[in-house]
């Protein structure tokens, strides 16, 4: 398969994290696999922007951390998603699913 | 709430500053460890894994720059800074800060003197007016014919704003003015001031001799400034 531009559309990161984080705790590496796993390759996060967004998604009160041990005995820092965060999610992906459905329309207009 | 909890988050990631920047490294650590152990069991050699796992994550120091600005204000952050390093710097030169710090107390004491002198010399009928503070609320009352506040009242206005009970009994109406006089051939530019009936009453002052104005009057002279 042709690899796509790494880039992510802007401002779609947010979403894609609290997505992945929908129903386990995950570490930043465990996120950055999980949307890759998800779009079936397709979107490969850029690993040192998601930490950015973490904190900013952490300072939001949207996701909250706390330090784990990942399966391979490694100490990591495991976000999990907060019930304001689960409204954010529903709320972004409605805006997001309407946005795609206007642009589709356009592209696919005469 | 959440534009609260973020605000919190910020004040709270502010100070703890150096704890938070560790904390924030360890888990990039992890991150990068993480990818280093994947890589060797992909089968590359300890130093390949390295350079590769680097090269997946990114600037690691620009991503910590970025990371920080989420989360403290940069501008808090800078101003903790400065004071700092102006303690330090009054600290190594100790000739310098007694030097100013004397010019400053020198200076405001100055200043603080003269203004309270020339305050008491300039402002000296303030005396009478503090003893019955007027409601001057006249001048910048609330104006019942437009919505919002109006400064400046028109006169006719005024009487009508006391009685809807905007402004009190107290409340003065002002409009200062200029005139010229003229007696004989002599021509000389007056300036004078309109008042409310009330206005001595207002400030609490009362004539040696003879009255101050009258409210029954009001009615001819409302008229008169009206025509000007």
């Amino acid at each position: 398969m042709a690899k796509e531009k790494p880039d992510l559309v802007y401002g779609t990161l947010d979403m894609l994290i609290l997505k992945a984080l929908q129903h386990d705790p995950r570490h930043g590496l465990g996120i950055a696999d999980r949307i890759q796993q998800m779009s079936k390759d397709i979107l490969r996060v850029e690993q040192g922007s998601l930490y950015p967004a973490l904190y900013r998604l952490e300072a939001q009160g949207w996701i909250t951390a706390e330090w784990g041990v990942s399966d391979n005995n490694r100490k990591a820092r495991y976000y999990k998603l907060t019930s304001a965060g689960r409204k954010q999610l529903a709320a972004e992906k409605d805006h997001w699913l309407r946005i795609t459905k206007g642009i589709d329309l356009v592209l696919a207009g005469a | 709430m959440p534009r609260l909890r973020a605000w919190f988050s910020r004040l709270l990631g502010l100070f703890p500053k150096s704890r938070r920047d560790a904390e924030m490294a360890e888990e990039m650590q992890a991150h990068v460890d993480l990818l280093i152990e994947r890589n060797i069991a992909a089968g590359m050699s300890p130093e390949e894994a390295r350079n590769a796992a680097l090269r997946q994550f990114g600037r690691v120091e620009q991503t910590k720059e970025i990371a920080r600005e989420q989360r403290v204000w940069r501008w808090a952050d800078e101003f903790l800074q400065d004071i700092r390093f102006g303690a330090r710097m009054l600290v190594r030169s100790p000739g310098f800060s007694i030097l100013a710090i004397l010019c400053l107390t020198l200076g405001i004491g100055t200043n603080a003197a003269v203004f309270s002198w020339i305050e008491g010399i300039l402002d000296s009928p303030v005396s009478a007016r503090r003893a019955s503070r007027p409601d001057v609320r006249a001048l910048n009352c609330h104006d019942p014919g437009r919505s919002g506040i109006s400064t400046g009242l028109s006169y006719p206005d005024f009487p009508r704003s006391r009685k809807t009970r905007l402004c009190s009994s107290r409340s003065l109406s002002i409009k200062f003015t200029g005139t010229t006089l003229s007696i004989g051939d002599r021509a000389e530019r007056a300036t004078g001031g309109i008042v409310s009936a009330n206005y001595f009453d207002a400030l609490g002052v009362r004539p040696i001799l003879g009255r101050g104005f009258r409210a029954g009057r009001r009615r001819r002279d409302e008229t008169r400034i009206r025509s000007q």
